[in-house]
């Protein structure tokens, strides 16, 4: 049996008679960095409240390090780092002093806190108080919050929001080094595909509060074959002519799904047979982004 | 539960709100040595002076300033889920946040007496401190604060605004002029037994304080209701 770093089973949330998550079932294994991407409002921020025990499920089951959430939350918070959403701090306080407030109920030696400032690279901001700091600043102060117990999963939601370009990439290679370098397993939710393509191992593509996907990364790409496209002079006639069910009809060109040479040719013959009119055959390759919109859309072609 | 309270105790050191401990006492002392007192009870006088205003008024405001405050750095800039995330109980937590108030409350009832006794040195009286009646006193109405400090924190966890809270208790602490002069009412009112814990112990029966069992039965039972409940409100709140 495969160790599961964080699995759900059945995990619904109701607000107000709608389902906000529904019937979630991840799989996020040890060592992985899994990819959590959805739209905005489609779950991503209230199942992890819901995996860090502030929000209740509504119904299902959470188990994390072989554990279930809601009798060992103790035990499970203790290895578990998270930033939500917008970055959390006591304005009044100093950098440094924030995380001398988390270190004392962490119960970690002092020098634990200069070493998550160094991070981040915030420990020549240390002194200065967290109300001054920009929003990307205090984004880095929210990771290096996370990241102060050595926790063994780390939990982070949409955490380069509010970053330039290079705190992004920044960012991105520390959570890329920590499954090598630390054993860490990393959850991390965005809603932008590009960003978690760079990053993840494992995906799980999440809208309207379900699961839609959760693969491998690899696997998604698979998925993003290309199609042939036949430019004809009557498209809605060559669609029944061709005859399969794949064929669509979009903007005035006939798709059909990849097809090996010989069989374009077969198809093109047939075409030409019936005295249609070809200008154009081409092939297409669908993006990423596109497969990401067209399963956030929720249309079956997956 | 220490290393809790030490958290806590470091996101208040550095907050300007231990400066309002030292405020009422001081408009106390201000009253106190504007009146003219005679006779031979020159601090008991004294004491009752200084007492009017600061349990009628400031004492109810203070327990409800504290209650929000040590809730504002929390809903203000996402504290509550970055606190609740770690491996705390949630009944420590806001057992810690109710230690901070007991001890701000505490803080100001020392300054209180303190400012007493120096109000008294400037006038130059004479006669002996009565200080089991001062401690009592003091003590007494600390003590009587506590069920609202517990109820305004309840207050404080469900409303995230500073501002709620606080207009709940200035508008429940207003009438309490009045109803401070109710014998049948008072006692059941949280705002107003600070007051009555300040002054029910002036009498004294053979030289023992007689401590007013309605009062101290209803903050006792009134304490544990809202404290429990505040407790069991913030148990299931979620973040």
């Amino acid at each position: 049996m495969e160790k599961f770093m964080i699995q759900t089973k059945g995990l619904t949330k109701t607000f107000k008679k709608k389902k906000v998550v529904e019937n979630l079932d991840l799989q996020i294994k040890e060592g992985e960095i899994y990819g959590f991407l959805g739209p905005n409002g489609a779950g991503k921020s209230t199942t992890i409240r819901m995996l860090l025990g502030l929000a209740r499920p509504s119904s299902g089951t959470i188990e994390m390090f072989g554990k279930n959430l809601q009798d060992n939350k103790s035990f499970i918070l203790k290895k578990t780092g998270s930033l939500v959403e917008s970055p959390s701090y006591y304005g009044h306080l100093t950098a440094y002093e924030n995380l001398e407030v988390l270190r004392r109920l962490l119960e970690i030696p002092k020098s634990r806190i200069d070493e998550v400032l160094s991070i981040v690279r915030l420990n020549r901001e240390a002194k200065r108080p967290v109300k001054g700091f920009s929003l990307g600043m205090k984004q880095r102060l929210g990771i290096a919050a996370a990241m102060l117990g050595n926790p063994e999963l780390l939990i982070l939601d949409e955490p380069t929001n509010g970053l330039d370009p290079s705190g992004i990439h920044e960012i991105r290679e520390l959570i890329r080094s920590l499954p090598k370098e630390h054993g860490t397993t990393v959850l991390v939710s965005s809603h932008l595909l590009s960003e978690i393509d760079l990053m993840a191992t494992q995906l799980g593509i999440i809208a309207k509060g379900q699961l839609v996907f959760q693969n491998s990364i690899e696997e998604i790409r698979k998925k993003s074959m290309s199609r042939i496209g036949f430019h004809v002079n009557n498209p809605v006639e060559v669609k029944t002519l061709i005859n399969s069910s794949h064929a669509v009809n979009e903007e005035g060109i006939v798709y059909v799904d990849y097809l090996a040479d010989a069989k374009v040719a077969a198809m093109i013959d047939v075409i030409v047979s019936h005295k249609y009119e070809i200008y154009r055959v081409q092939e297409e390759k669908k993006s990423l982004e596109e497969i990401f919109l067209t399963i956030t859309n929720g249309e079956a072609s997956l | 539960m220490l290393r809790m309270f030490h958290a806590e105790l470091l996101k208040m050191q550095k907050s300007s709100i231990w400066s309002l401990t030292l405020v009422s006492p001081l408009l106390a002392s201000l009253i106190g040595l504007g009146i003219g007192i005679e006779g031979p009870v020159q601090w008991e006088q004294l004491m009752a002076n200084m007492n009017i205003t600061h349990t009628v008024l400031f004492l109810p405001l203070l327990a409800g300033i504290f209650s929000s405050c040590t809730c504002r750095f929390e809903h203000v800039d996402g504290g509550w889920k970055q606190l609740l995330a770690q491996p705390v109980s949630r009944g420590l937590v806001y057992t810690s946040k109710f230690l901070i108030v007991t001890l701000l409350l505490m803080l100001t009832q020392l300054l209180f007496l303190a400012v007493l006794m120096i109000t008294g040195w400037i006038k130059g009286f004479s006669g002996d401190i009565p200080w089991e009646l001062f401690l009592l006193s003091v003590g007494g109405s600390m003590f009587a604060s506590l069920p609202l400090a517990a109820l305004q924190l309840f207050a404080s966890t469900i409303w995230s605004s500073f501002a709620a809270p606080m207009a709940l208790n200035v508008i429940f602490t207003l009438p309490n002029i009045l109803i401070v002069n109710s014998e049948k009412f008072a006692p059941y009112y949280p705002w107003a037994q600070p007051f009555l814990a300040a002054f029910s112990l002036t009498d004294k029966v053979g030289g023992l304080p007689i401590f007013d069992a309605t009062l101290y039965g209803v903050v006792v039972s009134s304490f544990f209701l809202f404290f429990v409940s505040g407790l069991a409100y913030f148990q299931r709140k979620e973040v």
